[in-house]
């Protein structure tokens, strides 16, 4: 039987006494659009950070392709951030080159023609260009790799409409065929369209795992079973 | 991938310091320049220079070290760690790196030290240090060389040049699990305050731990005038023979490697990125 690509099986998480994830499970294959959905603080964050490997001390178990977090993990996982993780003194030309150096699965020609698409100028340091140019250079980062997982960290927040179209028009257009995104916001209306499955957290407890088809077909969008879960006022 | 994080690692602290050798560079080539051009004194501009560079070569370490400290910090424990820590590398061979990059400028902070003084010594000669004690360097220096091979000076130096690489290695190490530990959950809200107590704490405790050994257990080189020997037992050291001693430098190893790995530990089981 094949493994999937991504299994958590009762991941706990705390912050001091504080609990984060409280015995998550759920399994992700091959070929969905998950959008894996919660208000600001509800566990999302550190669900992410524990499966890029960024936290290590949870409790539960995370398999990518049925291997622990690792080396090899990191190389099939596309991870965008909330936050600019570039050094400053970066221009666009070094980051391409840096991601190039390091993963097998980063093709450099397409990063290129997506940074003259997006118009960045390849000798600019990341310290001297606007916010929305250094949130299109990382994102052309995670969008040039061949990845089998796309773990991206609330691509569309603080961002206008206009930005909110090209971000997510950016993500389907250049993700690797067969490949999965999990895709984590707290915009739903702006996702709703492009999502096969939703995974709502609250309380760092899961409490929707569903295709958004059967969402529909209860005559429901995936905005309103989001109100009704957390119990959000029109 | 220790080669290309190493690549990287040169880039991204080599900004700084390849400035500051830049300049070294620049005043050592204006002072020896001159200085073959032909003067029998030194000049202003000679003085000034070796002056300037001196002053390079001591603030050379505590530069190194703030670099270091806040590329360690940064790249590892601040927002570039979401970069750092999601590289298909082994968190050993991400430390390693970083390890290998500081102890490299260290050891370029010494050998730039070394080279300045060689060049005030040659420049400024009797002017620096009164014609006195130049002779008086002059006539001790045979002293020291005398009935000494070139092969015993070589391997001495060899052993010395060994044991000032373990040596920074060895701090490099201590203080990068100062760093580690102070971000770790309990201590990270005031991170700097606790990487200064964990600092002091670790090369204190680890210095006394290499001290109180080494002066329980003898065991070193002996060099005397073309020979060198090892010795065991502290009696038999023959009167006017130089000691490497061996016990401290190997004891610091183990201990550089005890927080190598706890380091190692720290980083990859106990720190959660913010």
């Amino acid at each position: 039987m094949q493994e999937p690509l991504l299994k958590i099986s009762g991941l706990k998480k705390s912050y001091g006494e504080q609990r984060v994830l409280d015995g998550v499970s759920f399994e992700l294959g091959a070929g969905q659009i998950v959008g894996l959905l919660g208000p600001n603080g509800c566990g999302k964050t550190s669900m992410i950070k524990s499966i890029v490997g960024l936290i290590n001390d949870y409790q539960g178990e995370i398999l990518i392709n049925g291997k622990a977090p690792g080396v090899e993990s990191k190389e099939l996982i596309a991870y965008l951030p909330e936050k600019n993780y570039l050094p400053n003194w970066m221009t666009t030309k070094n980051a391409i080159n840096y991601m190039a150096d390091f993963y097998k699965s980063f093709d450099k020609e397409k990063a290129i023609s997506m940074a003259n698409t997006f118009d960045l100028d390849m000798n600019k340091k990341i310290k001297v260009m606007s916010k929305g140019q250094q949130e299109k250079l990382q994102l052309l980062l995670v969008m040039s790799r061949r990845a089998a997982l796309y773990i991206l960290d609330e691509p569309l927040g603080g961002v206008d409409l206009v930005s909110r179209e090209f971000i997510l028009d950016t993500i389907m257009k250049n993700h690797e065929q067969n490949s999965t995104i999990l895709l984590s916001t707290h915009l739903i209306y702006d996702i709703e369209k492009v999502l096969d499955r939703v995974l709502m957290i609250k309380g760092g407890k899961l409490v929707v795992d569903g295709a958004v088809s059967d969402i529909a077909a209860d005559n429901k969008t995936v905005e309103d079973l989001f109100r009704e879960v957390f119990r959000y006022v029109g | 991938m220790l080669g290309k994080l190493l690549k990287n690692e040169f880039i991204a602290t080599g900004r700084i310091m390849g400035a500051v050798y830049a300049v070294v560079g620049v005043i050592i080539a204006y002072v020896l320049g001159s200085y073959y051009i032909g003067h029998d004194t030194a000049t202003a501009g000679q003085t000034i220079g070796v002056a300037v560079l001196m002053l390079i070569s001591m603030c050379n370490f505590i530069l190194t070290t703030v670099v270091m400290v806040m590329n360690f910090q940064k790249s590892l424990y601040g927002e570039q760690g979401y970069l750092s820590f999601t590289l298909p590398v082994k968190s050993v061979t991400l430390f390693s790196s970083k390890v290998i990059v500081s102890t490299v400028w260290y050891i370029a902070a010494f050998a730039c030290l070394m080279g300045t003084t060689a060049v005030t010594a040659m420049v400024l000669k009797e002017d620096l240090i009164g014609e006195e004690s130049y002779s008086m360097i002059e006539s001790l220096l045979p002293m020291f060389l005398n009935g000494k091979t070139i092969a015993t000076l070589v391997t001495s130096l060899i052993v010395w040049v060994i044991a000032m690489f373990i040596r920074f290695t060895m701090f490099t190490v201590e203080l990068y699990f100062a760093i580690s530990l102070a971000n770790t959950r309990k201590f990270q809200k005031r991170y700097a305050l606790w990487t200064v107590i964990f600092i002091v704490l670790t090369t204190g405790v680890s210095e006394k731990i290499a001290s109180f050994l080494s002066s329980k257990i003898t065991f070193g080189l002996e060099i005397i005038d073309s020979s060198i020997r090892f010795i065991t037992d502290a009696a038999t050291l023959q009167s006017g023979a130089s000691f490497i001693n061996l016990t401290q430098l190997i004891i610091s190893l183990i201990i550089g490697g005890v927080f190598f790995y706890l380091t190692h530990y720290v980083m990859s089981k106990k720190v959660n990125i913010r």
